[in-house]
């Protein structure tokens, strides 16, 4: 889409002009989609959020900075409105060693591709404070520091939720390259118990902590 | 940002993630419920806690309309209840008689100038016409129309053969008691009536007796009338003993809370449960209070929230939205007033103001702006509002035996003061659901 074109868009929508806001919206779905479904637990809750990002970015339009890229606003909002979506059990927190998060990952990793799909379902694999954690550190590059303020957790809050989202990702991709066998299958149903155990014991530490 | 970022898992992601905008098609189901938002249509969510809100309030409304029309009808039912109470009494023992003494007296003013003077023989009517003297000039020295009235009745009681008598007593005072006393008669016939049978007795004194024992006669049928009026006192005199104590009743109760600032338009969930102390000073008069954990969500625009913090500061750098959510301890001290009581159900209406205790608040604020980072704080134990909330209540109990009850209390809590680190208007309704322990419950008579 053209400049032009974007700022006429955003002219029509200023004057809530349904057809405008409708083009707009599609021009920016599959970005909106792309950002929300990283944050999100499933399609349903990233269309849900993507909405309401949508809607703020219409009736806010007025206060966009035509100096910045459209896009990046729109994704900012669209992060934003993900990080929020899920804040209300972002403290999940297991206090590990945290300097242990930037172990995680550098070596062991098998040298293949993984699909888009692929990774987008271990991402959706995490527990929601795990993979907040991780979007805004792995993805979008921020630091623990601006990860905890914006969160509103601790940095090493942030730096044991990163640990522990590396953690469940590695096994996953280690084991998204193996041939289903006898093993393997016993390796997921140990998976699968201790996935289910730690999230257990995090949700009754968050019960505690609360 | 972060400096380095050479971790192999983080690049896997960051890579294989980025770059899918066009990995996703276009959905016309997601623009309709976009449009559905654009509309301002409520969601399933939204409508839920709408039927909520109105519910409380019709709830609340019914309970007050009903209560309102039983209240009439018990007052209705109570006036009848009184005359059924009190008329028995007196068309056996006084109305009979005061028609008898108003047929007497209309009979004696007949006889009054006619008799009077035709048979001032007897012995008899001497003394009564003395007696009859007597009450006039005991009545110009300020003696109670009651006892002149029963000189006057207890020869009017009398078989025919006396029947003149009345006729002399009566004379000048009693035509003007006739005009007079009928309405203070119904005290007198009450005491009176029961002296009849003593006056028939009492009849052969007043015979022989002169005129100081007669005099003295009003403090004999005191004595007589004494009985009737103890068993009428007999009533009212129980309502101090159950006076005595205070009675108590101890709640539990539960409620979802609709919390909004300003207007109930924008409001969020909370839930509210805690124990209430009800001390029963009378029949109608409660107080209540006790204390309730409550927590308390809800979302505000920047403007609606007045931080001390803020002031100062440019209103372009101030957060746009406030998301926030408090747990508070809710001490609260209201007066109720029972209007209906029938049966198993009872109606009551209370007012009164309730204390914030701050425990926790929570605050998200967010720009509207979406490069400007959102950012929360947590107070905690800071703000205590004391008598700062305005209560108002109804309250439909509904007895399972003599110990529990059940109640329904709809009720809405709004701010005298601002609430929080914001000092926001915060509003909050709901229907409280619970059990009531009667702790000393009234023996029923």
């Amino acid at each position: 889409m053209g400049e032009a074109e974007l700022q006429q868009l955003i002219a029509g929508c200023l004057q809530q002009s349904r057809k405008d806001q409708k083009m707009l919206y599609k021009a920016f779905y599959g970005f909106a989609m792309s950002i929300c479904l990283r944050y999100a637990g499933n399609r349903y809750e990233a269309a849900e959020i993507m909405n309401q990002g949508f809607l703020k970015v219409f009736t806010n339009l007025h206060k966009y900075d035509t100096g910045r890229p459209f896009i990046a606003w729109v994704g900012r909002i669209m992060m934003n409105t993900s990080v929020d979506y899920y804040r209300s059990n972002l403290k999940l927190s297991l206090n590990d060693d945290l300097d242990a998060a930037e172990d995680i990952g550098h070596d062991e990793l098998p040298d293949q591709k993984l699909n888009y799909d692929d990774l987008l379902s271990m991402i959706q694999q995490l527990p929601n404070a795990y993979r907040t954690v991780f979007n805004l550190f792995a993805i979008e590059g921020f630091s623990h520091e601006e990860i905890a303020t914006q969160l509103g957790i601790s940095t090493g809050t942030s730096k044991s939720n990163l640990f522990k989202a590396r953690e469940k990702l590695k096994i996953m991709v280690l084991n998204s390259g193996r041939l289903p066998d006898n093993g393997s299958e016993d390796i997921r149903h140990k998976i699968i118990a201790i996935g289910a155990i730690s999230v257990g014991i995090s949700h009754l530490i968050e019960l505690i902590m609360r | 940002m972060k400096g380095k970022n050479e971790n192999k898992l983080d690049q896997l992601f960051k890579d294989g993630l980025s770059g899918s905008e066009d990995h996703f098609a276009f959905r016309e189901e997601d623009w309709a419920s976009m449009e559905r938002l654009l509309d301002n249509k409520p969601s399933k969510k939204v409508v839920i806690k709408r039927i909520i809100y109105y519910s409380a309030a019709i709830a609340a409304l019914l309970l007050l309309a009903v209560g309102l029309f039983f209240f009439n009808r018990s007052d209705k039912a109570d006036q009848k209840k009184d005359q059924l109470a009190i008329k028995p009494k007196i068309k056996t023992d006084t109305q009979i008689p005061v028609q008898k003494d108003t047929v007497q007296n209309g009979q004696s003013i007949k006889d009054k100038d006619s008799v009077k003077n035709v048979n001032p023989g007897t012995e008899n009517l001497a003394k009564n016409d003395i007696n009859s003297n007597k009450d006039k000039t005991g009545s110009t020295l300020g003696i109670t129309p009651g006892k002149r009235n029963q000189h006057n009745n207890i020869p009017a009681d009398q078989s025919p053969v006396n029947q003149n008598v009345p006729g002399n007593k009566t004379t000048k005072d009693s035509a003007d008691k006739n005009k007079t006393v009928p309405p203070v008669d119904n005290n007198n016939n009450n005491a009176v009536d029961p002296s009849k049978i003593a006056s028939k007795t009492d009849q052969t004194q007043n015979n022989l007796a002169v005129n100081p024992i007669n005099t003295k006669q009003p403090d004999t049928t005191g004595n007589v009338t004494a009985p009737v009026q103890q068993t009428k006192k007999d009533k009212p005199s129980l309502k101090p003993i159950l006076r005595t104590g205070p009675r108590f009743t101890l709640a539990i109760l539960a409620a979802p809370d609709l919390n909004a600032v300003n207007s109930f338009s924008r409001n969020q969930v909370g839930t509210n449960f805690g124990v209430q102390l009800g001390i029963h000073l009378s029949k109608k008069f409660s107080i209540s209070t006790g204390a309730s954990y409550a927590v308390k969500p809800y979302q505000a625009s920047g403007s609606q929230y007045n931080s001390a913090n803020w002031q100062g500061v440019p209103s372009a750098n101030l957060p746009d939205y406030v998301a926030a959510n408090c747990k508070v301890l809710d001490i609260p001290l209201n007066l109720n007033y029972q209007f209906y009581a029938q049966g198993k159900n009872k109606f009551a209406i209370g007012s009164g103001l309730s204390s914030y205790i701050m425990l926790r608040e929570n605050y998200h604020f967010e720009f509207a702006d979406g490069m400007k980072p959102s950012y929360d704080i947590q107070v905690d134990g800071r703000n205590q509002h004391w008598l700062g909330v305005l209560n108002l209540n109804a309250t439909y109990e509904r007895r399972i035996n003599s110990k529990f009850s059940t109640i329904i209390q709809p009720y809405m809590k709004l701010p005298v003061t601002g609430i929080g680190v914001g000092r926001v208007d915060l509003r909050s309704t709901g229907v409280a659901v619970g059990v009531s322990w009667n702790i000393n419950p009234f023996k029923p008579k």
